[in-house]
């Protein structure tokens, strides 16, 4: 029996304590973001029965979204804390080599655009030490949208695609879903 | 029930290999066995005296999204890009079902038993047939053979690339037998010449 309730750290993934980080990047004024998974099956039925014999999966995808609050490079002049100098817009969240997201939302950089990877970590007491929770690998910006309205803050909002997403690995590394198909022209 | 694993044949967990190369960017496959029949009809009856068999042709098609050869190349070797997975350097055209694996050099001659040979005048005389099989994969690495299409041609060859879709050429193709995991076709005759 549990007497007490001192002591007890946060032991749950909340908003408050996670952190989002694109490509390697904490993504600070990050409000929400959300993902989801979706195996679809096909039933396998046949005269006779009501029921179906199984259900067989027949693909994969993953999706999401996430939504930024918005600051300008004026943030840093106002003297706000913890924001970058040149603003975050979607310019400037680097991804890939040399790119940022913006590549997936510009016809002229379409070509040159390259996935990013979003991670979701949980902050814990050691700041050296966060652990992973979630993964999506492989993602490209699908819509950008925003509002701004009287009363309100502008806030960016993305969605998106990507490959693969699921749990962190047991060491706090990897990916707990991996690809499943062959190697084009191998014997 | 639980503890079930996927079991049927679907096209997530089947494997097309083409002269024994994995089509891993295959998007559809179908084949067609057709039995040509007489039914002959006859004075003094109503139905047809029998159902004779005249002649057996296998017919089907495949479908591919292409990517084109030298591309990986490109791009991993030169750049550094990360590329899709299982990718290769010589595209997956249909030069590049050889046994070999090496991509058919548009320059070069001989006869050496490539598809693509189906396709090409100059090699039509020589051409070399190829088998098609068909697997399904298990969860285990394992892979039973559903289907095999053994001597096959193409006889047509359809590229088609549209404002938002991905290039996709279709192979149209002809087999001498079709081979099934339940049954196992034989040839029914070598013909009469000047026997005996």
């Amino acid at each position: 029996m549990r007497a007490y309730m001192s002591k007890v750290r946060a032991g749950f993934v909340t908003g408050a304590n996670a952190k989002i980080m694109i490509d390697n990047v904490t993504v600070a004024y990050a409000t929400n973001v959300g993902y989801d998974i979706n195996v679809q099956t096909i039933p396998i039925e046949g005269i006779g029965r009501y029921e179906v014999w199984s259900n067989e999966p027949v693909s994969y995808s993953c999706s999401g979204s996430l939504s930024i609050i918005r600051y300008t490079k004026r943030a840093s002049e106002s003297g706000i804390s913890k924001v970058d100098a040149d603003g975050n817009t979607v310019d400037q969240v680097p991804t890939g080599a040399s790119g940022n997201l913006a590549q997936h939302l510009d016809p002229s950089k379409l070509l040159v655009s390259e996935t990013f990877d979003i991670k979701i970590f949980e902050k814990t007491k050691d700041a050296a030490n966060e652990y992973r929770v979630i993964e999506i690998r492989d993602c490209r910006l699908t819509r950008r949208s925003g509002n701004l309205d009287k009363r309100g803050i502008l806030m960016d909002q993305f969605t998106f695609v990507g490959v693969l997403a699921g749990d962190a690995g047991a060491d706090n590394t990897g990916l707990s879903a991996s690809e499943s198909g062959d190697e084009d022209l191998k014997s | 029930m639980s503890g079930m694993i996927p079991f049927f044949l679907t096209g997530a967990n089947a494997k097309v290999r083409v002269n024994n190369k994995t089509i891993a960017f295959c998007t559809d496959l179908s084949y067609s066995i057709k039995v040509a029949h007489v039914n002959p009809k006859v004075l003094g009856m109503y139905e047809g005296h029998s159902v004779t068999p005249l002649s057996y042709e296998v017919t089907g098609s495949f479908t591919i999204i292409k990517y084109t050869r030298g591309m990986a190349e490109q791009h991993d070797g030169l750049h550094g890009d990360k590329l899709p997975f299982g990718v290769t350097e010589t595209g997956n055209g249909i030069g590049a079902w050889g046994p070999d694996g090496v991509v058919y050099d548009l320059t070069a001659s001989g006869n050496d038993g490539r598809a693509n040979q189906s396709l090409n005048p100059v090699y039509l005389k020589n051409s070399v047939m190829f088998d098609i099989e068909v697997y399904q994969k298990g969860p285990h690495n394992d892979e039973v053979p559903v289907a095999q299409l053994p001597n096959c041609r193409i006889i047509q060859s359809d590229f088609k690339l549209s404002k938002r879709g991905v290039a996709t050429q279709t192979f149209q193709f002809i087999a001498v037998y079709a081979n099934e995991d339940t049954f196992v076709t034989s040839a029914s005759g070598v013909g009469q010449n000047l026997g005996s």
